[in-house]
């Protein structure tokens, strides 16, 4: 039986993968990648670093162990709870990022500029089509003080928000709220307390009508949905909320290909509808 | 005297005049022409460097001398399909007013052995130039044409222009002549289509010219844009903490660093989180020296854009007052897109000029005295005209309350740019509560300096801040969780449709204003006062249900680029740009364009639905479906 010859493979596979990832595969889905990796002999941290990077876009709920200390707590997202510490690593994948420092509003909108090919930069309306894209820099960040004068709070309206997220090339910069889930399937918010460079969401060029379906899409900037972060011991989670900051987080990359595609079509119907919700409560 | 006839011809009436007594020192005979009451032949003597002693003849055009239009065949509007104008044939025009300056300019010609053009040195000017040129040849074919190079009508000035002739750039002519046939043709084509097409649709727009012009509808398009932006906005909650603290009696409020959150339970997690640390910890004290930047040079586009925040004037009249100064020899040429003055420029002499001045004569006199600075210098300089300037000193008394008006801006705005920066010290107070950040700014101004003069800006001391020390903790006064609500944005402004037609190129600093002029003229837009108070009074532009209706049309038509986006215009400005800069022929951007254009004319016709559904919407059913 080549699993049982394998044996010893195996577990210095789930070793070697468990101390320098801090990832613990379930036997099937280590089981399911040697036999589909076995064809030629290559070192363990080769065979490892295939590994970790294979986990890094499946889906954790299915690919990691739900047992033991490296799941969230049961009462994870209880706000009675006022301030507590995770007391392990625990793996996690983003489900959902929002930024909730702009409008949504302001988000739609950039969004739509997106689907019409449009990209600002100060007053100056580009094309933002491939081929068609001029690079030639010219920052109008000088006029955009004096288009902003004369607005009093200028963040408060909807209007300046949308200036700092209209680009379609520069993400967002939060602080961000992102949904978490471990591999038992636990969900729970967590909130960007520091900056954390990674954290940025990109809106996505579509496709050009009648544009033939490229395979080869370029990967998008920013995060993706499906992407693993390592929430470290000590972690602070404050009413159900896990309070991010770069020495808590590991940021290990990553994407579940599927959800992040299905989660970009969604973003504005999600955005709009929620608006919705907001107006009439 | 037998020496060279030389005929001198000028863009208009009032810089002949101006141009011929500075050249003629009083010995200056003026003749009337026959049939024109504005154009006058000034006669006079001059010794010019390069042509020795001659006999001077200085006359004027007004404006453009010719006009380019379709032949007769082609001018009715249902004589030929609009899609035919494309490449109708076309004749260049003397309209029946200028015929009597055309036919002067020929026979003042036939006597002369040089030609010495003074039309405005700018791509229209030299425009102008070319076609007093072809008059002129008609009464001489071998006359010499020389022209002059100058941007105000400043004695010294004049006589330097006098002295040192140039030759008329034919690129600059070129790159005029090939906007004034696609504008010919683009925009008589789409005209008589939308009218002709949409007129019959409602009896509103029965006397209506729906006039269609690739500068017009983008510029359209930015106030319908706005429009709405404003219409469909949607307010949102967002939450924030505010913390005060009071201290030598004064209240001193600190704002959240992360401004305020679109997510409630996030602030109240945080909230606890500041009010479990109790004392708040000072983090930064800074002092330190900070300034108000004076002004850079006048260009037309910042003329305009402050103009209408301003002066209570729109653009338009803005420029046409300017017009005149610059007529008037008060200012210099209000056309330009320079923002820097060269090194050599004489600003202190120009100051000297003001020191008599009523009002900013003691302030000028304070420059001239030993407060004078080199002005900043901006990033464009169109090599052909200055920053505009004052050039004489205008008394109050000689100016009309327009003129007054723009005069004071364009003198005020020179002072400014000569003198020192404003002066302050800042103080920046950061605090840190619990995990969170707050801080507090205070300023205090110690030198107005070119505030004193420039009275548009403004920069106040804030309230004084008590003292605080690094690293001392303290209890707040006062910490609350609040709300607030987002605003919508307010419709388009004059000054950011100049701004945004600017920068998205959309027409030239010369044309932008005439362009939004037009869309009023046509009713596509109404301007209301925008409620400010003081000074700052702006108009801003809503569109009417026609205007919407039209955008909408045209981008509900299946175009890969809307006409009422900028860009098809702006890819034209910038192949205008090729000319002149010897990249590119007329001949060539003239295919060019016509070819894209005509793409988006056939499309639009067979789509003409869209646009016809999208009226009938908004004009004949005012907006039910």
């Amino acid at each position: 039986m080549a699993a049982s010859l394998n044996h010893s493979l195996f577990l210095q596979l789930r070793n070697e993968v468990q101390s320098r990832y801090s990832l613990t595969p379930t036997d099937a889905w280590l089981n399911e990648f040697v036999t589909t990796t076995r064809n030629r002999p290559v070192p363990l941290a080769s065979l490892a670093s295939t590994a970790h990077f294979r986990l890094l876009s499946s889906d954790f709920t299915v690919s990691l162990l739900a047992r033991g200390p490296q799941v969230f707590p049961i009462n994870v997202s209880d706000v009675q709870t006022k301030d507590t510490k995770l007391s392990n690593n625990i793996p996690v994948q983003v489900l959902e990022i929002q930024d909730i420092s702009i409008s949504k509003w302001s988000q739609i909108e950039a969004i739509e500029r997106v689907e019409r090919g449009e990209e600002i930069r100060g007053r100056e309306v580009i094309r933002n089509v491939p081929g068609i894209n001029d690079d030639d820099d010219v920052s109008a960040n000088n006029d955009q003080a004096s288009a902003n004068a004369g607005r009093s709070s200028s963040r408060s309206t909807g209007q300046s928000t949308s200036i700092v997220t209209g680009s379609s090339k520069k993400g967002t910069t939060g602080p961000h709220k992102l949904l978490l889930q471990d591999a038992a399937g636990t969900k729970a918010w967590a909130f960007e307390m520091s900056r954390i460079e990674k954290i940025t969401i990109v809106n996505l060029n579509p496709p050009l009508p009648g544009a033939r379906e490229v395979a080869n899409q370029p990967q998008p900037e920013g995060m993706q949905i499906g992407c693993k972060f390592l929430l470290k011991t000590g972690t602070n989670v404050r009413r159900g909320l896990i309070m991010l900051a770069p020495e808590s987080v590991a940021v290990m990359g990553g994407r579940v290909e599927a959800w992040d595609k299905k989660w970009r079509e969604q973003r504005k119907a999600r955005l709009t509808q929620e608006l919705e919700k907001e107006a009439a409560g | 005297m037998p020496g060279q006839k030389i005929l001198c011809v000028a863009e208009k009436p009032a810089i002949a005049k101006a141009v011929a007594q500075h050249l003629a020192g009083g010995a200056l005979t003026t003749r009337n022409i026959q049939g024109n009451q504005y154009v006058k032949n000034y006669q006079f003597t001059y010794n010019f460097p390069a042509w020795g002693a001659c006999e001077v003849t200085m006359t004027s055009v007004l404006g453009h001398l010719t006009g380019l239009d379709f032949d007769q065949r082609y001018k009715h509007w249902k004589s030929c399909p609009p899609s035919q104008l494309f490449d109708a044939p076309t004749v260049t025009t003397i309209e029946t007013d200028k015929q009597a300056i055309a036919d002067n300019i020929a026979q003042q010609a036939r006597f002369s052995r040089i030609l010495f053009l003074w039309t405005d040195c700018d791509r229209e000017g030299e425009h102008i130039g070319a076609e007093v040129r072809s008059q002129a040849l008609k009464g001489n074919p071998r006359i010499q044409v020389k022209r002059a190079k100058f941007s105000n009508t400043e004695r010294n000035h004049v006589i330097q222009a006098a002295r040192n002739p140039i030759d008329l750039d034919e690129r600059q002519a070129n790159a005029v002549s090939a906007r004034i046939e696609l504008d010919l043709r683009i925009g008589a084509a789409f005209t008589r289509l939308q009218t002709l097409q949409l007129q019959a649709l409602s009896s509103k727009l029965e006397n209506q010219i729906l006039s269609y012009g690739s500068c017009q509808f983008p510029t359209l398009g930015f106030v319908v844009d706005r429009y709405y932006r404003v219409r469909n906005f949607k307010p949102e909650v967002f939450w924030l903490i505010k913390v005060m603290h009071k201290r030598d009696n004064i209240k001193v409020n600190f704002n959240w660093k992360r401004v305020h959150l679109f997510d409630r339970a996030t602030v109240t997690i945080l909230f606890e989180q500041c009010l479990d640390a109790k004392l708040a910890k000072v983090t930064k004290v800074q002092r330190k020296p900070t300034s108000k930047w004076r002004p850079l040079p006048l260009t037309t586009v910042e003329l305009q854009m402050q103009g209408s925040r301003f002066l209570r004037m729109n653009s338009n009249e803005v420029m046409a007052v300017a017009e005149k100064l610059y007529q008037k020899g008060f200012i210099s040429y209000p056309r330009t897109e320079t923002d820097q003055f060269s090194g050599d420029f004489d600003l202190r002499g120009l100051l000297r000029r003001q020191l008599t001045h009523p009002v900013w004569g003691a302030y000028a006199q304070r420059l001239v005295g030993g407060e004078f600075k080199q002005p900043r210098s901006g990033r464009n300089n169109d090599q052909a005209h200055p920053p505009i300037h004052p050039v004489t000193m205008a008394a109050p008394t000689v100016l009309d309350a327009n003129e007054k008006k723009v005069y004071e801006f364009v003198t005020r705005r020179f002072l400014a740019c000569c003198s020192e920066d404003a002066k302050g010290e800042a103080t920046d107070i950061e605090i840190e509560w619990g995990l969170e950040t707050f801080h507090a700014h205070g300023l205090v101004v110690l030198q107005k300096n070119y505030l004193d003069v420039y009275v548009y800006d403004k920069w106040e001391s804030s309230q004084q801040l008590p003292s605080f020390q690094l690293g001392e903790t303290f209890e707040l006064t006062e910490a609350n969780m609040t709300d607030g609500k987002t605003t919508p944005p307010s419709y388009l402004t004059e000054p950011e449709l100049i701004g945004l037609m600017d920068a998205n190129g959309i027409g030239t600093d010369a044309t932008m204003a005439e362009h939004i002029q037009k869309i009023k003229d046509r009713h596509y837009v109404q301007t209301r006062t925008k409620a400010a108070s003081g000074r700052n009074q702006v108009q801003e532009f809503i569109p009417t249900v026609l205007g919407v209706a039209l955008i909408e049309g045209y981008d509900n038509i299946d175009l890969d680029v809307s006409v009422s986006k900028p860009f098809l215009r702006k890819e034209m400005e910038l192949k205008m740009k090729a000319i002149c800069e010897g990249r590119k022929t007329k001949n060539e951007v003239v295919d060019e364009s016509l070819t894209q254009y005509r793409e988006v004319f056939i499309k639009t016709q067979r789509d003409i639905d869209a646009l016809k559904q999208s009226v009938t919407k908004y004009v004949v059913n005012e907006g039910r479906a």
